[in-house]
């Protein structure tokens, strides 16, 4: 690597290092309850080598209700280590790797284009990247993987020619199906797709090819177990649209479905209406839109998605990367070598079936494995035009002046969005307010014989566990959590109770309530009323 | 008749199916029962016959003017055959409904265009046109009080969703009253076609092709910046564009086809299976489903109103 591409680097890294650790405790506002069970579980885990639930060192975190994979917890587990039980340590791990992401991004890119510029605008586009930098900074394992997956397409590609690199590409292959659920299904897919394109070339390496199928085959055996088991597939029964819970769309679907089926009946056209109307087509047409929509410039820059997954007034890509997105294909389709264009069509096509059997969908979360597909092409597209105005001067100067001004412009907003208005504009997202709901119970509770916590407030008892610092051996010798599911009604530590309260009915003046505005009558008269960052009620705490 | 005869003779079997299901579907889609489906008054059949009559000529009128432009007759036979049969254009041609009239009149003009060599008498035809096009559409909006009164933001969410996935293929909901939105600007059956033919197109791009781009971001444009969006018909002006998109996808199927081995010879054959499908699904749809929810809805506007 020459000396000028590393400094141009190393300058591209500090800003995505920058724009990840900025503020990282304190931006998103608050941990919401993915961050907030893993960061529990994290501690639980160091301090008594087991978690909520008081399972030892386990494979599958059952967390709250949703089985996480492990390894994002135990890269957590270290990063308390270091850092201490803090909302810095458990978000630590994602933004790391979000950085180092650049990084691998960096040298796969270089290993499949042969270009340093292509590899350095590639990262440059990734360390900025909306999508990115937005995941980067939550403690959720989706992000991570995007560290995993170029590392190892990076190890593979170099494994081409130096053979000791694929056993290197299985292990970070074989890490990427325990960080994350959709890398269940994406790895495998794209892994198969990499054998079939480069066979020829991993064909030359017959020793470390065989190393890299052991390697590969380990991680397998011990993951199938995982994947069929009960608990395996819980988290695919909370999401998938076969489940009987039904988003508003798809519910407006089945009753017209169910319309169609009796407007057949009185027409006679009882035994064609099945052949149109049965659930083969409602989930076959659904799936496809479920896939498709996922491929929108809509959704790309303007999303529909959680007020979580982007700031407002914007998507996950940045304007000016749509026409150099459809630019970066044209090229790469009309000159570029076939198999480069072939591997980031893969990836690009592959990357969202996981979702498309999920509800709510498009899910810039869930699909982020995409990343750096986008920003591969636009670099493409940016530096083949370039090359392009090579001999008018003028030309190339103006092209390179409006990008540049371009990205300035689009940067500083999504910059200002994120970083002045986002806390703000989503703080209920967040589930904001359990931290000071948490703390002022605490430092009320020696007045109560009982604080009643409602369920309403999604997962509480996670929250308290965590924000109150509780010791997880104490938890555990108390029983644990009974399951996280919201409907729960049975978990309890120290004086904390966490159930649905009549507040009427169950008024003592020894019992503090804590729960939503909306659980309570009008005439209740709360002690503390917690706000979003947008001044409305968030958490209203009341006295018997 | 020699001449009509030889013609026929030169033609290839594909040729000639291509324009008998052309002709069939036109006649049948657009005039069999065209008094009472959709549900309509007693003189609906007469209300409605010249926009049906709008309908197969604007059919025609592609078919000539794609056959003018490119010299290809499948191409322009193919284009023709997925107009006559897109859900959107069927839809528009069995209503009142002056985009349908308006854009017969453009495709008129065009054609006519296309067979003068001078610029100046180019101009000259170009003027009737739009003189044709402001009488049987008036209600076009460059026609009335063009403000725009959207935001930059809503201008260019509005420009993203009518190029979007769920609006072509899935929920066509322009068109509220009377309007569609169970099914897409295009069957998705035609997905597959609608990215061949793209691909075809992004591949062999000429800067030639851009000239024919101006009045599609034209019409995208002012349908786009309609303040009451989606509610709004100047879109439906593009069809002769997508239906153009999905022939080309065809071509390049059919050459695929051709010269394929026997697993793309299955994929394929899967898709014209799942085309053949929908299509029916869809004319079932139209005239049982659609049918009652119209009966319904004039039901419901007859009691809330």
């Amino acid at each position: 690597m020459q000396k000028r591409t590393l400094v141009i680097l190393l300058i591209i890294l500090a800003v995505a290092v920058f724009l990840r650790f900025y503020r990282l405790a304190t931006l998103p506002p608050s941990l919401e309850w993915d961050e907030v069970a893993t960061g529990y579980d994290a501690n639980s885990i160091l301090k008594t080598g087991r978690d909520q639930y008081g399972n030892w060192l386990p494979l599958t975190f059952r967390s709250i209700d949703d089985y996480k994979p492990p390894l994002y917890t135990y890269l957590t587990t270290v990063s308390i280590a270091v850092w201490g039980w803090n909302d810095f340590a458990v978000r630590f791990p994602a933004a790391l790797l979000g950085a180092l992401a650049i990084v691998t991004t960096y040298g796969m890119t270089y290993a499949l284009f042969a270009s340093q510029p292509v590899a350095l605008l590639t990262a440059f586009f990734l360390a900025v990247s909306p999508w990115h930098v937005g995941f980067s900074r939550l403690a959720l394992e989706t992000n991570s993987t995007i560290f995993f997956m170029t590392a190892g397409t990076w190890a593979f590609l170099l494994g081409r020619k130096k053979g000791m690199y694929l056993p290197i590409a299985a292990l970070f292959f074989g890490l990427n199906l325990f960080l994350y659920h959709n890398a269940r299904v994406f790895v495998p897919l794209f892994g198969f797709g990499l054998l079939l394109l480069f066979w020829k070339d991993i064909w030359q390496q017959k020793k470390y090819a065989i190393a890299s199928a052991v390697i590969t085959f380990l991680f397998l055996v011990r993951l199938i177990p995982i994947v069929t088991s009960i608990e395996g597939q819980m988290r695919f029964q909370g999401t998938s649209i076969f489940t009987p819970a039904l988003t508003q769309e798809m519910a407006a679907r089945k009753v017209n479905y169910g319309t169609w089926l009796s407007d057949d009946q009185l027409a006679n056209t009882g035994s064609i209406g099945k052949l149109f109307h049965n659930q083969y087509v409602f989930y076959g047409l659904l799936i496809l839109k479920n896939y498709l929509v996922h491929f929108d410039p809509s959704f790309w820059l303007f999303t529909n998605d959680y007020v979580r997954h982007h700031v407002s007034e914007m998507g996950i890509l940045y304007f000016i990367d749509l026409p150099l997105l459809l630019l970066g294909w044209y090229f790469l389709l009309r000159n570029a070598n076939r198999k480069i264009t072939l591997l980031l069509i893969l990836w690009f096509l592959l990357a969202p079936i996981p979702a498309a059997v999920t509800r709510d969908v498009p899910h810039a979360l869930r699909t982020e494995i995409m990343l750096p597909v986008f920003q591969m092409v636009i670099a493409w597209a940016s530096v083949t035009l370039y090359s392009r105005f090579k001999r008018r001067l003028l030309l190339r100067q103006v092209f390179v002046g409006v990008l540049i001004l371009l990205y300035v412009i689009n940067i500083s907003f999504f910059l200002h969005q994120y970083f002045v208005h986002f806390a703000k504009d989503t703080s209920r997202g967040w589930q904001y307010g359990r931290r000071e709901a948490a703390q002022f119970a605490e430092s009320i509770k020696e007045n109560f014989d009982q604080i009643i916590v409602s369920t309403e407030l999604e997962q509480p008892h996670v929250f308290f566990l965590y924000y109150l610092k509780y010791d997880p051996a104490r938890y555990l010798s108390e029983g644990g959590t009974v399951s996280g599911g919201w409907a729960e009604q049975g978990n309890h530590f120290d004086k904390y109770y966490f159930r649905r309260f009549d507040y009427d009915q169950e008024k003592t003046s020894r019992r503090l309530f804590i729960g939503l505005p909306t659980d309570f009558p009008t005439h209740a008269v709360p002690v503390e009323r917690i706000k979003y960052l947008n001044g409305q009620d968030a958490i209203w705490i009341v006295p018997g | 008749m020699t001449n009509l005869k030889n013609s026929f003779g030169l033609m290839s079997r594909a040729t000639l199916v291509l324009i008998i299901f052309t002709t069939v579907s036109l006649i049948l889609s657009r005039i069999w029962l065209l008094g009472i489906l959709p549900p309509g008054g007693a003189d609906s059949f007469w209300l409605r016959l010249p926009t049906a009559c709008a309908s197969i000529l604007s059919v025609i009128l592609t078919i000539l003017i794609i056959h003018k432009l490119t010299h290809e007759r499948k191409l322009a036979l193919l284009t023709g055959f997925f107009l006559a049969i897109n859900p959107w254009h069927i839809e528009q041609s069995r209503v009142y409904s002056p985009a349908m009239v308006g854009l017969s009149v453009l495709l008129a003009g065009l054609l006519v265009t296309l067979f003068t060599k001078k610029t100046i008498l180019k101009l000259a035809i170009s003027l009737p046109t739009l003189i044709g096009f402001y009488l049987v559409y008036p209600s076009f909006r460059l026609f009335g009080n063009f403000t725009i009164k959207l935001t930059l933001y809503e201008f260019l969410h509005n420009l993203f969703k009518l190029i979007s996935v769920d609006y072509l293929f899935f929920h066509d909901d322009s068109y509220w009253a009377g309007g569609f939105r169970t099914f897409g600007v295009l069957l998705v059956s035609t997905l597959p076609l609608f990215i061949a033919g793209l691909f075809y197109l992004v591949k062999n791009f000429n800067f030639a092709y851009i000239r024919w781009l101006i009045p599609f971001i034209i019409i995208w444009v002012i349908a786009a910046s309609n303040p009451m969006f989606p509610e709004q018909q100047e879109y439906f002006l593009i069809t002769p564009y997508l239906t153009l998109i999905l022939a080309y996808g065809s071509l390049f199927f059919y050459q695929r086809f051709k010269s394929g081995n026997l697993f793309i010879k299955t994929i394929l054959t899967v898709l014209i299976i799942f085309f053949m499908y929908e299509q029916v699904l869809f004319f079932h749809w139209y005239m049982i489903h659609y049918s009652n929810r119209i009966k319904n809805e004039r039901l419901y506007e007859t009691e809330a109103f």
